[in-house]
């Protein structure tokens, strides 16, 4: 929701604290501020408006009433003061106006008012600032009113053109079901074919459809410049029946984003008064008279704690004079009856039902900042030890025991025994059955960047990950195996494989279940294999990643590996090559590993794979090999060093 | 060269890293570790959580679903349901596991990424909201380290009531540049909404509690300045190299 800082002060007496203060106050106390942008002279507060408050934040009113409570400033205006929700001037009933809701669960409350001799045009330039500055376009006077009052206090309305109803002794507006196959052109022309799982309204008396309900308005009944006489809509549509609505015709406007999130029985007289009352400003004219659907009697929500209560709750010390002080910042009719505090919260607070809502709304106002933090009271509940956690931990430890590395790859595949119903796109709707094919793909992958990895002579990788085959979920471990080297490559895995089982097997103490090998991918089902195993009494100790470690993103550039071999005298410290490799390499070294290393006369011959690459450009063998000469020289000025 | 290593450099992978190191720290706070299926019914996922049929709160969540209506589950809260169905409090648990949500994918957001939910459940009065606060500021210290800054406040999800979220700042030497100061939400959380604790079958006037939780990488992205979290998945093994660990060598791999 996109707030005015301008609008704010309009309810405001005193100057309001600075953008940047407010965000502080409604990031710490009520919503969260998604940004804060300059808009012409004005400022616009970006508020990321939740289900919970969407009843009353999504209007510059509920918000100011937010601002006054928090920082404790009282209003100088507000549309929504007291209680009554039969407004003295819906006394003024029409007699040339009436509605016939047919539908009373999908419109529980349908107000208006017919308005005679208002001049449409252009809107004054205050009315376009305001829209204007929250990113709204403005239409013309009429139409930027029902604009206004909706982002005003929240209560979508809509004005037809009321030449264009039928007047048969009167004019009358039905709200029922669609009927099957029904059309209706909505403003701005696009057509939609509607069911009876939409609602709209009519004119009754052709019972030609002039609205989808809680919607869009439609084209039949447009105000234009000739309008003269209007009919105001306010009303309240069932929120999930109008969010449905709106999903099967694919139409979301910001009136169906505020009636889903529910609106008060009580709000739509409140919009149907201030819009008559605007426009008579704006665009003159005189209101006949107003219409209401409803005869309910607003329901008090009495909510009642005491102070033990919410101090055993929050981990405060609020004393009932300061929740007293809270809930009158507030304005809430309230009673304090010994140690217990009752609260009737206004009624566009349909958040505030129980007693934790209410603890919730002092303790945000209080200050959760305020609330000091504790350690949890002892002693702990009995602990237990997670099979699942501790055999696939288990299995990691084997696996880098035996050198083989772990991998994550993804759930939503091209492939799988269960297609997903809603999808991202056609190479990820379906969920994996195994791990197989991820795994090797990413050996295929691993096997082009071997030397970066520091493997010249097997690349061996893991996996360990639910898998969803057609007779359940269960959790699987894949290894894959490539031999750098074409030859006996395949017997090379098929050992490596057999080792890495063996390992497994001796060290779980059972066989694996569920095995298949494929291409040098051996996949198992751990769910099954520790099935029937004990749960250890511990889990393995494994290493973690230091809080010092910085990753660099890989280089796109290809790399380029180069050897050097040299006998060094017996005592030598290998960092004393190292340390040359990297002086003249510098940051194109991305790795140094030894391959080679045994003892001949007295001295120490050693052999390392160099691995090369730039981040920003593709390195050419000449500049690979002016490092490599710059290297062997200085190894070859040290005292019995010779590069071989 | 008389090299004789007790450690060995491995490579592991930076999610398994952080999940390993969340249960060592609550391990020490009393927490065990719990888990629950990765596709999930629309009750344990949602209904169950408070989250009505055809609620706007749903949004919040865009889902995979299932061709029978089942979904990959949304968030791990869904473990907090199964567990309190089959235990008694007082409960103290941590849940790591891999949730899936249908949005489009960029360097900040994944289809799927790596969760974990705390829950505490005890008596009424035993367990607070200052609780929460103390263990979640706790954990942020153990894992980003004590120049880490947390700061609570007002949040929406149906499961809790009232509703928190938490963010953390990391001050201080050793910050790099792009999160020094910077507050950074990471962590949702709340004293669990009595009608979830209906839901899983224990009384609300008799117990209370809270629950936390996070995106496993977003936090390891932040410690260790991951600039891209589609990193994770892939299955590039030069991505897991760059995260070396030392593991003490046994005699068995000695022998090798």
């Amino acid at each position: 929701m996109k707030v005015s800082y301008n609008w704010l002060q309009d309810y405001f007496a005193e100057p309001l604290p600075s953008a940047s203060e407010l965000e502080q106050v409604f990031m710490l106390h009520a919503l969260e501020v998604d940004g804060i942008e300059e808009v012409g002279g004005d400022t616009v507060i970006d508020l990321d408006v939740l289900p919970n408050r969407a009843h009353d934040c999504l209007g510059h009113r509920g918000v100011a009433k937010e601002l006054s409570v928090l920082l404790d400033k009282k209003m100088k205006k507000d549309e929504l003061g007291g209680r009554t929700s039969k407004l003295e001037a819906l006394s003024g009933r029409s007699t040339k106006l009436s509605v016939e809701v047919q539908d009373k669960e999908w419109c529980p409350r349908y107000t208006g008012a017919f308005i005679k001799g208002v001049k449409v045009g252009e809107s004054p330039k205050w009315l376009k600032e305001r829209l204007e500055t929250i990113g709204q376009k403005s239409i013309n006077n009429v139409v930027d009113i029902t604009n206004y009052v909706m982002f005003g206090i929240g209560q979508p309305t809509h004005i037809f053109d009321a030449d264009k109803l039928t007047d048969n002794n009167g004019i009358r507006i039905g709200v029922r079901k669609a009927k099957s196959g029904e059309e209706i052109t909505v403003l701005g022309g696009d057509k939609y074919e509607l069911d009876d799982s939409v609602a709209v309204i009519t004119d009754a008396n052709s019972d030609a459809p002039v609205a989808i309900a809680g919607i869009k308005g439609g084209e039949l009944a447009e105000v234009s410049e000739e309008t003269v006489n209007i009919v105001v809509e306010s009303a309240k549509f069932h929120p999930i029946k109008t969010r449905r609505a709106s999903a099967k015709i694919k139409l979301r406007t910001d009136a169906v984003q505020r009636f889903e999130n529910e609106i008060p029985i009580e709000l739509p007289p409140y919009g149907a008064v201030e819009v008559a009352k605007l426009i008579q400003e704006v665009a003159g004219g005189e209101v006949e008279g107003f219409i209401d659907s409803w005869q309910g009697e607003s329901q008090e929500h009495k909510v009642s704690i005491t102070i033990e209560g919410l101090n055993s709750f929050l981990g405060s010390s609020v004393t009932m004079e300061q929740a007293v002080k809270i809930i009158n910042r507030f304005g809430w009719e309230h009673e304090v009856n010994g140690e217990t505090l009752t609260v009737i919260p206004s009624f566009e607070r349909l958040d505030v039902r129980i007693a934790e809502d209410l603890y919730e709304e002092i303790g945000r106002v209080y200050g959760f900042e305020n609330i000091k933090g504790e350690m949890l009271p002892s002693p702990a509940p009995e602990k237990f030890i997670n099979k699942e956690w501790a055999y696939s931990e288990l299995v990691r430890k084997i696996m880098l025991e035996e050198g083989v590395t772990e991998t994550m790859t993804y759930t939503l595949t091209d492939f799988g025994d269960i297609k997903l119903a809603s999808i991202l796109s056609s190479d990820k709707d379906h969920i994996r059955s195994n791990l197989r094919s991820g795994v090797t793909d990413a050996l295929e992958r691993a096997v082009k960047n071997a030397p970066l990895l520091g493997e010249y002579n097997m690349i061996k990788i893991f996996e360990i990950g639910r898998v969803f085959p057609n007779r359940g979920e269960h959790t699987s471990v894949a290894i894959g195996v490539r031999a750098l080297a074409k030859k006996k490559a395949e017997q090379k895995e098929q050992e490596a494989l057999e080792a890495v089982c063996q390992a497994l097997e001796q060290e779980l103490g059972t066989k694996l279940a569920g095995v298949s090998t494929e291409n040098g991918v051996l996949e198992f089902n751990l769910s099954e294999t520790m099935a029937s195993l004990p749960t250890p009494s511990e889990y393995p100790n494994l290493p973690l990643i230091g809080k010092g470690v910085r990753y660099t993103p890989s280089s796109a550039y290809p790399f380029i590996v180069r050897d050097i071999a040299i006998w060094v005298p017996e005592g030598a410290q290998e960092t004393e090559i190292i340390d040359v490799i990297y002086k003249h390499g510098s940051e194109l070294v991305q790795r140094v590993d030894k391959f080679d290393e045994f003892k001949k006369g007295g001295r120490v011959s050693l052999a390392y794979h160099i691995v090369f690459q730039s981040q920003d450009k593709t390195l050419t063998d000449d500049e690979v090999g002016e490092i490599m000469q710059k290297v062997e020289e200085e190894l070859n000025n040290k005292k019995e060093f010779e590069v071989r | 060269m008389t090299d004789t290593k007790e450690i060995r450099q491995v490579a592991i992978h930076p999610i398994i890293s952080a999940v390993r190191e969340i249960v060592q720290i609550f391990d020490k706070l009393g927490f065990s570790v719990a888990d629950g299926p990765e596709i999930e019914t629309d009750y344990y996922n949602f209904e169950a959580l408070n989250f009505p049929p055809d609620h706007p709160a749903r949004d919040m969540q865009d889902t995979f679903w299932l061709p029978d209506g089942r979904v990959l589950r949304t968030q791990t809260s869904d473990v907090q349901i199964h567990f309190m169905e089959e235990h008694e409090p007082p409960i103290r648990i941590i849940a790591p596991g891999k949730v899936y949500r249908s949005e489009a994918t960029d360097m900040k957001h994944e289809a799927q990424f790596y969760q974990f939910e705390g829950l505490v459940i005890d008596e009424k009065g035993k367990i607070n909201l200052g609780h929460l606060k103390g263990i979640v500021e706790h954990f942020f210290k153990e894992f980003f380290g004590d120049n880490t800054e947390v700061r609570m406040r007002p949040g929406f999800f149906p499961f809790v009531e009232p509703a928190l979220e938490f963010d953390v700042r990391l001050v201080g030497e050793g910050v790099p540049e792009k999160l020094q100061g910077k507050w950074i939400e990471v962590m949702g959380s709340g004293m669990v909404h009595r009608n979830v604790l209906s839901n899983a079958g224990l009384n609300p006037e008799k117990y209370q509690g809270f629950a936390f939780g996070t995106g496993i990488e977003r936090l390891a992205m932040m410690r260790w300045m991951i600039d891209d979290i589609r990193n994770f998945h892939h299955g590039d093994m030069r991505f897991v190299h760059k995260f070396i660990a030392e593991l003490e060598e046994t005699d068995k791999i000695k022998d090798k």
